[in-house]
Formats: structure tokens, sequence, C-alpha cells
């Protein structure tokens, strides 16, 4: 038999601030959190643009002695955990800790760290390392610490999928509760890149912005990376139920693909693959889709392609439908970014608003959707879709639904 | 390099154990204190170590003087270890 998932509880640290509210008014202000940012590791230094967690003070939320062994990236899924618990009523006493398990998505996990011992190692000329690098830097200390922090022994991992790792880890909690093998899981991604070594990377491979990120725009030139994090609790319906938990949206189906084609040109035929395996798993047709939450970096190739994809996919009913990136407010935060556009995505199921592209120019050759430009749009959604891609042509896709059908 | 005295020795092991655990900063501790009366996990144990390797500039794992049990043989094994840099010969190992 398979269970059906819902949304419990959420939270969330982005470029907006700390906490689920504070993303969605800075969405709904449409202010892009976007700055000249300057970066520096041992000889070198760089300045572009990015985002980093507005009012984010880490001795606010964690001791100094915490902090020692916490890296950003661990920090900021913390929190989120902490808000999605706390909304979801977890805690309380009712739950088996072995039902609870944690899946979260990180591309480079503690890369701070990994900084930092590298300038210390090859910029200062140390020879040894501190010990502490080591759980530090690992990727799956932000989930062995949230299972601590809550006492949650079910399965906890950690999905490394790059920019579609919270999806595809959203996608595995998902597959857990619907088989029957959890009752619930904290899931979503979380990242803390905004540093030099990454930046210097991306930039080498043309795809960063120097200005700002404009999606599904013209004159668009790059993504603008950004950190933060985004944890939801996903429960199965009866259980949610049972102990009286306020449901946010059901997840009604996910879907996953590989473009077997190219590290990093996207195809149109994969993308698409995942939004069709989605609705098919879901139930729903095409043209009951209202709102997709889209990836759209800002790069030329993935705002043309994924328009392609969605069309590909839903066919004539994309034009009637409203997409969005939100990227161009909260920056790309990797590994974390499926997660806090997760919870966008939901919000806007919830209020019936859809998210605006900020940093909208005008029309593009190859995007031709409704991207509710600059604006958020207030329309009826009852359907949603969140996809995120990632390179090496890897695609992750959830199918959200506002209202419960019996 | 000027070899300190050991109240100075001492004070920059205290240093170490407080970079690693600043909470710690609030225990009195003497040259007696254990370690293993600090609360520190193993991890944060060789991390204090490493923090003395930095800030005197030797190797004790290497060396294999990583077992001291209390600050006091912390501060012994980095003299030695400062004695031996500075071609000193140490007391002990002259009788």
């Amino acid at each position: 038999m398979a269970h059906r998932v819902v949304i419990t509880g959420m939270g969330c640290v982005s470029g907006m601030g700390v906490g689920v509210e504070a993303l969605w008014d800075g969405l709904m202000r449409a202010q892009s959190a976007i700055t000249p940012t300057h970066l520096v590791a041992g000889q070198h230094q760089t300045t572009l643009p990015a985002v980093r967690v507005a009012g984010y003070c880490p001795l606010n939320h964690f001791t100094a002695d915490e902090l020692i062994m916490r890296d950003r990236y661990a920090q900021f899924a913390i929190v989120a955990a902490r808000e999605a618990v706390q909304q979801a009523g977890l805690g309380c006493g009712e739950q088996t800790p072995g039902d609870t398990g944690v899946v979260l998505g990180s591309g480079g996990g503690g890369e701070l760290a990994r900084e930092e011992a590298a300038v210390r190692m090859f910029y200062e000329g140390k020879i040894r390392c501190n010990p502490i690098t080591v759980p530090k830097v690992n990727n799956q200390a932000s989930v062995g610490l949230v299972s601590m922090e809550f006492g949650f022994t079910g399965p906890s991992f950690i999905v490394a999928t790059g920019c579609a790792a919270a999806t595809h880890a959203m996608c595995q909690a998902y597959l857990l509760i619907q088989s029957g093998v959890l009752v619930r899981a904290l899931t979503g991604g979380t990242e803390a890149p905004v540093m030099l070594s990454v930046f210097q990377a991306f930039d080498a491979a043309r795809v960063m912005s120097h200005t700002t990120c404009r999606p599904f725009s013209r004159d668009r030139d790059g993504m603008v990376i950004g950190e933060g994090g985004a944890v939801v609790v996903m429960e199965e319906l009866q259980a949610a139920r049972a102990r009286g938990a306020n449901i946010l949206a059901e997840v009604c189906g996910i879907g996953m693909s590989s473009d077997a084609s190219n590290t990093l040109y996207p195809t149109e035929a994969g993308p698409a693959q995942a939004i069709t395996c989605a609705l098919a798993m879901s139930r729903i047709h095409a043209e009951e889709v209202d709102y997709v939450n889209a990836h759209g970096t800002g790069t030329q190739a993935n705002d043309r392609i994924e328009t392609a994809a969605i069309r590909r996919a839903l066919g004539h009913h994309a034009d009637n439908i409203t997409v969005s990136s939100t990227k161009a407010l909260h920056g790309h935060a990797f590994g974390g970014a499926g997660g806090i556009e997760l919870v966008a995505t939901v919000l806007a199921l919830q209020h019936g608003v859809a998210p605006p592209t900020a940093n909208y120019l005008g029309h593009d050759e190859g995007c031709d959707l409704d991207y509710a430009p600059n604006a958020p749009r207030e329309r009826r959604i009852d359907m949603a879709i969140k996809q995120s891609f990632a390179f090496g042509g890897v695609n992750a896709v959830l199918a959200l639904r506002r209202d419960i059908r019996l | 390099m000027d070899i300190p005295h050991d109240t100075a020795i001492e004070q920059a092991i205290y240093e170490s154990i407080w970079r690693v655990k600043p909470s710690l900063q609030a225990m009195p501790m003497t040259p007696a204190t254990r370690l293993s009366s600090l609360g520190l996990a193993s991890i944060e144990i060789m991390s204090v170590v490493f923090e003395m390797e930095d800030v005197f500039e030797v190797s004790i794992v290497d060396r294999q003087l990583d077992t001291f049990r209390t600050i006091g043989e912390g501060r012994d094994v980095v003299r030695k270890l400062l004695d031996e840099r500075n071609g000193h010969v140490p007391a002990l190992a002259a009788e």
C-alpha cells in the first residue's frame, strides 16, 4: 500500500533572513538580497555579487562550544530544522524516535572548513591539520547533528547531487514515507558556498554573473551564489491526522531523471521526463498544474532549456501557468536551493500568490512563459511543481497539492 | 626562540583548551587538572594537542607524546620538545 505524504512543518534560513516568514516577506517585497561581496582566502581576493543570510548571527542560535564543531552549512540545517519541528508540533512525546529520519541535500558539505584547512596548509605552510576539520567538512555532519538535536533514530543520510541535492533528498524522503519505511522525515537541504574557492571555480566555468541574477530575462549573464537551507517535516497523512497536525500541503508525486548527455550542458528531454514522471506518479493531468517554481539559475542555457522542458512536459497548458525563479532574490544556494524554493512553493499554494522573478528586464528569445516578472502574481494555485537540475544532467521534481483530496 | 617559563607554557595550554571549548574559561584549572575531568570528547582532546603543536611549533603526535593526562604533564612534554629543539640537554637525561 502506498502511503500519502504531507508537509506539516517548514523552516528556512535564506538571504531574506532567518525563518519562513522572513523568506515570504522578502519574496513579496521582490527586493533582491544580492549585494557585492568581498571574499578573501590566503593571498587571493575577489568581489562578486552574492547573497549571505541576512542578519544571521551564529551565537544567537548556538553556544560557543557548539560552534567549534559546526560548519556554517550544518548550522543552517539545524536552525531550519528547529523551526520546522516547532511548526509541526513534533517532540511532544507521542512520536516513536525510530519512525523519523533525516534526509538532507548538500552539494559541498563543510566547504568553509575545507577552505580554511587548505589556506592553512598551502598558504601558511602548516603541515598539521586540525582534527576537528573532519567532522566539520563531512557532508553527513548536518544530518547527524539534526538527528542528535531531536533524538530521531530513523535513517539519516545526505544526498549530494549539487544544485538538485535538496530536491533529490526530498524525493528520497517522500519514497521512504510512501513505502512505509518511515512515518516522517526532516528533509530539505543546506549549503554555505559563499567562499572564494567556490566562486573562482564557478566563475572559471563562466556561469557566474558579474551583475545580478536575471532568470529568464534578456541580458541575463549567469547565476549568483547564495547561502542558506530549508527543512520541512514530511509525514504520512494518517499519522499527521492522528496527532492533529496542521497539514500545509500534500506531496503527491516525485520524478527523477538523468540527461545522460553532457556534464555541463542540459537537455530539454531530461527535465521534461522528470516532470512527466512526477505528474504520472501524482495521477494528475498537465492541465491541473498552476505554478512551477523553476530551477531558473539565470544562465543562458538553463533558462532557455528549462522553458522548453516545461513546454514539452505540459504542452499547450504551459501558456496558462505561472513560472517563477526566486533565485534572483535569494541567490543560488546549490544543495540548499531546492529546500528554500520548496518552502516558497508551499507558501505560494497557501497564499494563492506566485512569487516574482525579480531583476527581469524583458522578453528573451526562447523564454516565452509567464514568469511573474518583478512582482508577485496573485492567482489560484491548487497544484504546483518544484524542479531542480544539476551539472551532470541530474534532475529532480516534486509535485505538490494544496488541498488533501479524499 | 626563547624557551618560555613553565607558567607561560601552562597558560598557553589553558588557552589551547579554551579555543577548543570556550566554556572552560569559567572552570579553574591548575597543572594538576586532568584532561579527562574537563568533559572533552576524544576529538576535542586531539584538537587541544593540535592547538599546542601550533602554538609551540612542535610535533607532539609524531613523537607519540600525546599520552599526557594532566596539564602539568602536557607542559613537561612541551618543555622537553622545546629543549630538544634548542639543543638543551634535559636535566633528567643528563643525570
